[in-house]
């Protein structure tokens, strides 16, 4: 149990006692309120009447019972130690023929005699036992308490569910316990990184640290995707949180074979890596998508043009010879295009689309044309 | 997520309903038992006499009985008696464990009453102040009341429910049940107090309670309306215990004169008995019964 946690737990505890307090002096009021209204209704008439025989006025020795009443109150006593009252007294404020007016918490008390009737109003003052009300609001409370511990909670049982499969992880207690801290907070933080790790196939307790940091937690879904991806890529947790928060640029690594997407590294094959180059050259430069040359004429200009590229890139000597002698033709482009989108989507899954080609239809020639789908100034060469 | 808050919601409820029931439970007043104060009784303290014990008096009446504490307390000795304490009801208060213990110093009773309880209980009872007989009636509404089967068809006759009471009780369902007069359960009324019997019999409620000339409205009630009950029934005695000091005796005669003109009015022209007190100012004389 964490910190937080025990603070709660304390604040549930006082909250329980403090209900049962408040529940007990409102139980112990009416209870003796109950139990006053009983006894004098059942002991008070004897003992008034009895105080009336052979007097020589009623309503005097009636006011002479009042005026003992109040010299020397009723008590009513009950036994039991832990009661938080053991004690109460009854006042009067009037007793005779008249009923009187009086207001809550005055009690009205009627009793017959010789035909007619008498009133007396009467009032109940508890002793309170402070301590006994507080031991007794205390052992109520934590029973309680107790009781709303033991009672299964959801929350609370997914948690030790939890715990229970960071602890299979390898995670220590005290670490589980800290990472349920966090997820409390951050509710979505277990099923992020057990996503994470099942995307990335990285362990949980990676993937979880990962996520609990503050800057990991600002990414934006498409951010975090990167991120995943970075990570399936066998990058270091700081090299793929670089990569998520990469601008969405495409830059190329000719002597290491690998262009740059969002700033992760994918290794091409040499060929399709060149025509690629060419592509965003081509882009970059501001050029218009190349448009497909017919099939029976191949573009001897461009060819040499590639070829050149090639040569100066260390490409393979038959590519560069086949430019060389049967120029740039369409059937090349097209399987070079389609090696690169397959080798992207490989490594990029969808993420590599925004990063291929896109095609358009020239009016002119019928032909398609080809250029690549991000803007030009995110292309770096 | 809110099915977790409805199960939590209700899950505390219950708790709430748990807490409820058990503070209840424990609240319970368990074996209550309800401590009155007698309420027969006019206490007053004698000033300076804090720290000795009460005079304790006994009187089958509250009548004056205030009055006659105080008088008391002005009179006794501090240096003796710390306070006064006066009691009246009820007369089964007095029995052979009271006159044993002498919790009463001074009693107002009937010898027939005390020995009773305690065969020559005036051995330990010495008397102070005899009192003279009276008479009691039955006061009628009717003309020429009598003690027979046709006049008292159907008539509503008031009782006191005092079995102890000698005027309102005793002598009247005595003197019924000698002459061999039924009565239906419905014609009696017992009441616990002579003042509402009287009011009711001036209200015309009743047609025959028994009485007394001195009670209120009924002092000049019709010759013709009334019959004899008995006409020499003793009022009863002032008795003091042994152990309150002769020299006591004067003092407690002079308080007692507070009654002098209810006995008076009751007896008719009685003498108070006082004669070796100086202070008591009536013509020595001997017993008025």
């Amino acid at each position: 149990m964490n910190g937080k946690e025990a603070r709660r737990s304390l604040l549930a505890l006082a909250g329980w006692i403090g209900l049962c307090a408040l529940l007990l002096t409102g139980a112990t009021l009416l209870r003796w309120q109950q139990e006053a209204q009983q006894q004098l209704a059942s002991q008070l008439p004897k003992l008034l009447s009895d105080s009336l025989v052979n007097a020589q006025d009623p309503a005097s020795a009636l006011q002479h019972d009042w005026q003992r009443l109040n010299a020397e109150p009723l008590r009513l006593q009950a036994t039991g130690s832990l009661l938080p009252v053991q004690e109460a007294t009854i006042s009067w404020s009037s007793l005779g023929s008249e009923p009187g007016h009086g207001r809550w918490p005055e009690q009205l008390f009627t009793w017959q005699q010789d035909g007619r009737n008498w009133y007396g109003r009467w009032q109940l003052q508890l002793h309170w036992a402070p301590g006994q009300l507080a031991l007794l609001a205390t052992g109520l409370g934590t029973l309680l308490w107790l009781l709303a511990w033991g009672l299964p909670d959801p929350r609370r049982l997914r948690q030790r569910d939890w715990r229970r499969h960071l602890m299979a992880l390898g995670l220590g207690r005290r670490s589980a316990g800290r990472l349920l801290g966090q997820i409390h907070q951050q509710p979505t933080l277990l099923g992020d990184a057990e996503a994470l790790s099942r995307s990335a196939g990285r362990p949980l307790d990676e993937t979880l640290s990962l996520l609990e940091q503050e800057a990991v937690r600002q990414l934006d879904p498409a951010q975090r995707r990167w991120l995943a991806l970075a990570l399936q890529q066998g990058l270091d947790t700081s090299a793929a949180q670089a990569v998520a928060r990469h601008a969405p640029t495409l830059s190329f690594d000719l002597p290491g074979s690998q262009v740059l997407i969002h700033g992760l590294p994918v290794r091409l094959s040499r060929t399709p890596l060149l025509y690629y180059y060419w592509y965003a050259s081509r882009h970059k430069a501001g050029a218009p998508a190349y448009i497909n040359p017919p099939s029976q004429k191949p573009d001897r200009r461009e060819g040499e043009a590639l070829a050149e590229l090639m040569r100066q890139h260390q490409g393979h000597g038959k590519a560069i010879g086949d430019l060389q002698l049967q120029g740039l033709k369409s059937k090349t482009l097209d399987q070079n295009r389609n090696k690169i989108r397959d080798e992207l989507r490989q490594v990029l899954g969808e993420l590599a689309e925004p990063f291929l080609f896109q095609s358009q239809r020239d009016p002119a020639t019928a032909r398609y044309g080809y250029s690549l789908a991000i803007p030009a100034e995110d292309i770096v060469l | 997520m809110s099915g977790t808050f409805y199960f939590t919601l209700s899950r505390t409820l219950l708790l709430v309903l748990l807490a409820a029931v058990l503070a209840w439970w424990c609240a319970a007043p368990t074996q209550s038992r309800l401590l009155a104060p007698p309420l027969s009784q006019y206490r007053c303290t004698i000033p300076g006499g804090a720290g000795h014990a009460p005079f304790r008096v006994y009187l089958p009446t509250d009548y004056l009985s205030s009055e006659l504490g105080q008088r008391l307390c002005r009179s006794l000795p501090p240096e003796r008696y710390g306070s006064v304490i006066l009691s009246w009801q009820p007369r089964e208060q007095i029995d052979t464990d009271t006159l044993l213990n002498r919790q009463f110093d001074l009693l107002w009773d009937r010898q027939r009453v005390l020995e009773g309880h305690l065969p020559a209980a005036r051995e330990l009872y010495p008397l102070l102040l005899p009192l003279p007989h009276y008479q009691v009636i039955w006061f009628s509404q009717s003309e020429h009341p009598a003690l027979s089967a046709a006049f008292l068809q159907g008539k509503q006759i008031g009782l006191l429910a005092d079995r102890r009471s000698q005027s309102g009780h005793q002598w009247p369902l005595k003197q019924l049940a000698l002459h061999q007069l039924p009565t239906q359960r419905s014609q009696l009324h017992f009441y616990t107090n002579r003042q509402t019997m009287l009011e009711d019999f001036l209200k015309g409620r009743l047609d025959l309670i028994p009485g007394l000339r001195l009670y209120p409205g009924l002092s000049h009630w019709p010759e013709s309306r009334v019959l004899a009950i008995a006409t020499d029934l003793p009022i009863g005695d002032w008795v003091v215990s042994r152990d309150v000091p002769a020299a006591l005796r004067c003092p407690l005669l002079a308080a007692l004169r507070l009654y002098e003109p209810m006995i008076r009015q009751l007896a008719g022209d009685t003498r108070w008995s006082g004669a070796s007190c100086p202070q008591i100012a009536t013509p020595p004389g001997g017993n008025a019964t």
